[in-house]
């Protein structure tokens, strides 16, 4: 197992000979190390396998309820109602797991809460359309909040909690964009989107304070900022397929560099640090990539830098492969003929390089920070 | 120290603590933001940051040299006489091998210009039929890229030119069964069993060749390289001959042996040989999918397609299925963890 990781015992000791620690607080930090232990979150393979199973079952769940008719698919209040009566049963199993020690009987339980959480979100959502109609504004992102609000501090599964709120940052989205209602305020109405889900992101994954509780909301609205750069990074007048018109993307491309500009910091240990040569070339070197219109490179950074800080493995895979895409894409979408694309592509590697050439004259690539 | 412990019945010597818990214990407020910081300083390694930004700069910078030189050629190819194309690529090659002579293996440099050689060894034989019409098949251009560049990937002791070899020898096969045996169903699971025993020998030679000190091929990433083609294509396999399970042909009862050979040798090696709890929940996810898809294809033969019941009891065996692999593999994952 390549995970790093130290005993409890060796810790607590260094703990106590580096002063962070006294004799009286051991007992309790070693509790609290204890108690963190029984309700860790279960590492990603557990959390893709519990998924996959969940996603099986809730799709034999569902047939069941269709080709038995038990439910009417039909009226938008029962679908509601029999959506209520999943959730509960889900929040129900949630709070039946809190005493169950770990073991096949728990891992049963959280399979099957997660489930019926799934199951009762569907109906709940398909009878909000069903009830309101399709064609009423803010339908399934009223309702996929309400369910999201109402199971988040019960849910067992961190998976849920991602799902569900990105789930609504979506379905806020396909509002904006795709129901096209905003007309020419579209640009402004996404720009306040991308600001408030890159402010939530920044706020609930950058701190250590935050309860971890909280942390799968803060990838959520991550993964919501990625959604509008994909879009973004598609084409400068990438939503005139909606509003008819092309959005601006430089308020959002500028507040993503001045993110990245702070995640260096962040990363650092302080705006103070920005200041100093290696971290001033470096802040340089994203507002020229910001100028140059590339907001996919630049969110391929913040990850591959928020995964690398945090030793975040997913997301440094997420980064390293979101990078190439967004290269592809940026280059093949400029409005330009093969050869100044050659040039273009030559000189920015040749700069890369060059920079790379610098950085090791400088002796900037043998620093160790933490 | 384990005397200090509140319940004398933990041992928390066994306790594992990383990044995760100790981020918890200060987002409690069980300790303070130094004393995690000090803690991530005691489990973590020190963030090499020149290191990483320095390594990002040469792979996208020789990525994006690479990609200009090619679109150089797309603009002008019309214009460039045949020979000129194919001595261009040639020199790009021995570039390419040039730098591993000159940087010497086991760098990052290395890996990059060995993986570009192998890439333009086929491109190359792509130009070379493009020019002269040699009139091959793709199977041919891909089988004959693989030979070809077979000794090289071997003397480059490259796990990124590996991974693009592999790559390109997976292509050949599924190339050459679509080509040359053009009937449905048994060509799919002729090329799926194909590439899944392919990989395996070289999982196993992979396996066999760090467990000799040959750090080259020692990332973990190798490991699922290989791993997850196989466990994607056997269970195709697996899925093929459930969906039909009367009137097999001889590949397809080749398939029908070889599918739970192959998962026993994989759960093994995992569990016994190179413990991976990783690898080993692959291969569970990839068996319980199987045997999903097995007890659906039983319950609804004979035409009991509307039977209520089945898709309840689905649904709950589904939960049991996948709650028992989890419960199982936290006891695997324990056990390693405290192996000595």
């Amino acid at each position: 197992m390549s995970h790093p990781s130290t005993d409890a015992v060796t810790l607590l000791a260094a703990w106590r000979r580096a002063g962070h620690l006294t004799p009286e607080a051991t007992p309790a930090a070693a509790a609290a190390i204890v108690a963190a232990h029984r309700d860790a979150e279960p590492p990603l393979h557990l959390k893709i396998l519990s998924a996959i199973g969940t996603f099986l079952a809730t799709c034999f769940f569902l047939a069941f309820l269709g080709v038995s008719g038990l439910i009417s698919f039909d009226t938008g209040a029962g679908l509601i109602g029999w959506g209520v009566v999943f959730l509960a049963a889900g929040i129900g199993l949630s709070f039946a797991l809190a005493g169950k020690p770990a073991g096949l009987a728990h891992d049963f339980l959280a399979q099957a809460a997660f489930a019926a959480l799934a199951v009762g979100k569907v109906l709940v959502v398909g009878g909000a359309f069903e009830q309101f109609g399709v064609d009423t504004r803010w339908v399934p992102t009223v309702a996929l909040l309400v369910v999201t609000v109402a199971t988040y501090p019960v849910s067992a599964s961190s998976l849920d909690r991602l799902l569900s709120p990105y789930a609504t940052f979506a379905a806020a989205l396909v509002e904006i964009l795709d129901r096209g209602r905003f007309g020419p305020g579209t640009g402004t109405a996404l720009t306040l989107y991308f600001g408030f889900a890159l402010a939530v992101a920044g706020g609930l994954l950058l701190s250590h304070r935050v309860p971890m509780a909280l942390r799968p909301i803060g990838l959520a609205a991550l993964g919501a900022v990625g959604t509008v750069v994909c879009f973004l990074a598609s084409g400068r007048d990438f939503a005139i397929w909606t509003t008819r018109a092309p959005v601006d993307p430089r308020a959002m491309e500028a507040m993503l560099a001045l993110a990245l500009v702070g995640l260096v910091a962040w990363a650092a240990g302080g705006v103070a640090r920005l200041a100093t040569p290696p971290l001033a070339a470096a802040a340089l070197g994203i507002l020229a990539l910001a100028a140059a219109g590339a907001p996919g490179i630049v969110f391929a950074l913040a990850l591959l830098l928020l995964g690398h800080a945090r030793h975040d493995t997913p997301m440094r895979v997420v980064g390293i492969l979101a990078l190439p895409a967004f290269l592809v894409l940026w280059y093949y979408g400029r409005d330009a003929d093969f050869l100044a694309k050659s040039a273009m592509l030559v000189g920015s590697g040749a700069l890369l390089l060059g920079a790379r050439g610098v950085m090791a004259a400088l002796g900037w690539d043998r620093e160790e920070t933490r | 120290m384990n005397a200090d412990v509140t319940e004398p019945t933990v041992d928390l010597a066994t306790f594992r603590v990383d990044r995760r818990i100790v981020d918890r214990l200060c987002a409690r407020g069980s300790i303070s933001p130094a004393a995690r910081d000090f803690a991530l300083e005691l489990i973590e390694p020190p963030r090499r940051w020149g290191l990483w930004v320095s390594r990002l700069l040469t792979v996208v910078g020789a990525a994006l040299v690479l990609a200009g030189v090619v679109y150089f050629f797309a603009f002008n190819w019309e214009h460039i006489p045949p020979l000129t194309k194919l001595a261009a690529i040639a020199g790009l090659i021995a570039v390419a091998v040039g730098t591993i002579g000159v940087v010497g293996f086991g760098r990052l440099v290395s890996d990059v210009a060995a993986s570009a050689a192998v890439l333009l060894v086929g491109v190359f034989l792509a130009v070379f039929g493009q020019i002269y019409q040699t009139g091959a098949d793709a199977w041919q251009l891909f089988a004959g890229w693989a030979a070809l560049t077979l000794a090289f990937a071997l003397l480059a002791g490259s796990a990124a030119a590996w991974a693009v070899w592999l790559t390109v020898a997976n292509i050949a096969f599924l190339t050459w069964w679509d080509q040359t045996h053009p009937f449905p169903g048994a060509h799919r699971i002729g090329a799926h069993l194909s590439i899944a025993v392919f990989d395996a020998a070289f999982l196993v030679a992979r396996e066999t060749l760090v467990a000799r000190d040959h750090a080259w091929v020692a990332p973990r990433w190798t490991r699922f390289v290989l791993a997850v083609p196989i466990l994607v294509t056997i269970t195709l396999v697996a899925i093929t001959v459930l969906d039909r399970p009367r009137d097999l042909t001889g590949v397809e009862r080749i398939g029908a042996v070889a599918v739970p050979v192959l998962f026993l040798g994989f759960w093994f090696a995992y569990r016994r040989w190179v413990p991976d709890v990783v690898a080993l929940a692959a291969a569970t996810m990839a068996g319980l999918v199987i045997a999903d898809f097995a007890l659906f294809q039983l319950l609804t033969s004979g035409g009991r397609h509307t039977d209520l019941g089945i898709f309840f009891l689905m649904g709950l065996f589904t939960l049991g299925l996948f709650a028992a692999a989890i419960a199982w593999l936290r006891a695997v994952s324990r056990a390693m963890e405290v192996r000595p």
